[in-house]
């Protein structure tokens, strides 16, 4: 996290005469001159996720090797990210830096249909749960802008992410 | 690729078999109810059979489109056979008005499914909805065997088609290996012949084998690769 940096391009001293009589009224003592370098941190959070569309099952393995199986998709789906407009920043701002600073695996669209295949996979004598497809997830985005006088706005407001997702257990 | 014509008033079954020896697409010529002759000796349904029953119209197979030997006897010396056939149920030699009667059989025991069935019951596969019945037979060196059906019913009858028959493996108790949203999708039926059954897209799968060698969990791990093989059998009627 960046904090605006406030540089004293100037400072008005108040000298007192090393000599002389007394000293004339002095003037306010204030700076007349702070600067801040304008710049804009944003700061994701997920707060949650949820299955948007997806199919999920199981598999019961009951061979001595492992086993890989093919499902297709049962319908069709899609979810598009969309970013609250107060955030003033694209889609795919957001989602490139989501997906670097958490990890994900966001897409501008996600989406799936009766063809897109997936693959589960289970060790031997196992049995895995499973569930493929659109996960949403919901981030909450604190964006810090710091003006020249030093001075920051904060808004707080959230993105919904799409996201091709897939779990197993 | 795949499409329906109508051709002297009846609708006629154009059936496409992607990657096949027929090079893609294939509309059945006749409408007038051709009965095949031409049968490959190494077919299961070479018995002696009603030649007023059976339908269907072989093409070229693709090997490919099966399990190979190497995937079902891996490492194993001696003498192994593969033989495979692709059988096209259309209506110009299949159709009889019956197309939508459903029939699964009522048998439990595997031998007994339409799919194994001597040509006599192709008729039944044809009225489930069946237009494509792939086979192949593995024999192994110590005389085991798997036998490999594809059945794929034509789009409009994919729902029904695989209810029926899930249905059919539910009520002969046959274990459930997979499931997709509540419905299961592979099955496991043991008796002799042991069966495992994957319904994908509607397409459905099976694994038979036969003699003491074969074991569920055998099975199973070659369902996968035989289901994805499997995937370019298309049926448009």
């Amino acid at each position: 996290m960046k904090q605006g940096k406030m540089i004293a391009v100037a400072a008005a001293l108040a000298l007192t005469a090393i000599t002389g009589g007394p000293a004339a009224a002095a003037a306010p003592v204030k700076p007349h001159s702070i600067y801040c370098p304008p710049e804009d941190d944003r700061y994701y959070q997920q707060t949650s996720s949820a299955w948007y569309a997806a199919d999920s099952g199981t598999l019961i393995n009951n061979s001595a090797g492992t086993i890989s199986k093919a499902y297709t998709h049962t319908s069709n789906h899609s979810l598009t990210t969309t970013v609250a407009a107060d955030l003033e920043v694209s889609v795919d701002y957001v989602v490139g830096h989501v997906n670097t600073s958490l990890n994900y695996s966001t897409s501008h669209t996600a989406s799936y249909t009766t063809t897109t295949m997936f693959t589960v996979t289970a060790p031997a004598h196992t049995t895995v749960h499973y569930t493929d497809g659109i996960l949403k997830r919901t981030i909450l985005i604190t964006w810090n802008h710091t003006y020249s006088n030093c001075t920051v706005k904060t808004v707080k407001d959230y993105a919904y992410l799409a996201d091709n997702y897939s779990v197993a257990s | 690729m795949a499409a329906a014509r109508r051709v002297s008033g009846t609708w006629v079954a154009v059936v496409c078999l992607a990657g096949a020896a027929m090079g893609g697409c294939t509309g059945t010529a006749t409408s007038h109810g051709k009965r095949p002759t031409e049968h490959r000796p190494d077919g299961p349904a070479q018995t002696a059979q009603d030649s007023a029953a059976h339908c269907g119209v072989e093409v070229p197979p693709d090997s490919r489109d099966f399990l190979s030997l190497q995937d079902v006897y891996p490492a194993t010396a001696g003498t192994k056979s593969l033989s495979t056939r692709v059988l096209l149920l259309t209506t110009a030699d299949c159709g009889s008005g019956q197309e939508s009667s459903g029939a699964v059989g009522t048998s439990c025991k595997a031998a007994e499914f339409p799919w194994t069935s001597p040509s006599s019951q192709n008729s039944e596969l044809y009225a489930s909805g069946a237009r494509v019945w792939a086979q192949a037979t593995l024999t192994g060196p110590q005389e085991q065997v798997l036998s490999e059906h594809v059945v794929v019913p034509y789009p409009k009858a994919k729902d029904a088609f695989v209810t029926r028959y899930r249905n059919h493996l539910k009520d002969c108790g046959a274990q459930v290996l997979s499931l997709q949203n509540g419905q299961p999708t592979d099955f496991a039926l043991k008796g002799s012949p042991y069966l495992v059954v994957s319904f994908s897209n509607g397409r459905m799968t099976v694994l038979e084998g036969i003699g003491p060698h074969w074991k569920t969990g055998e099975l199973q791990s070659l369902l996968g690769p035989a289901a994805t093989r499997s995937a370019k059998f298309v049926a448009v009627a």
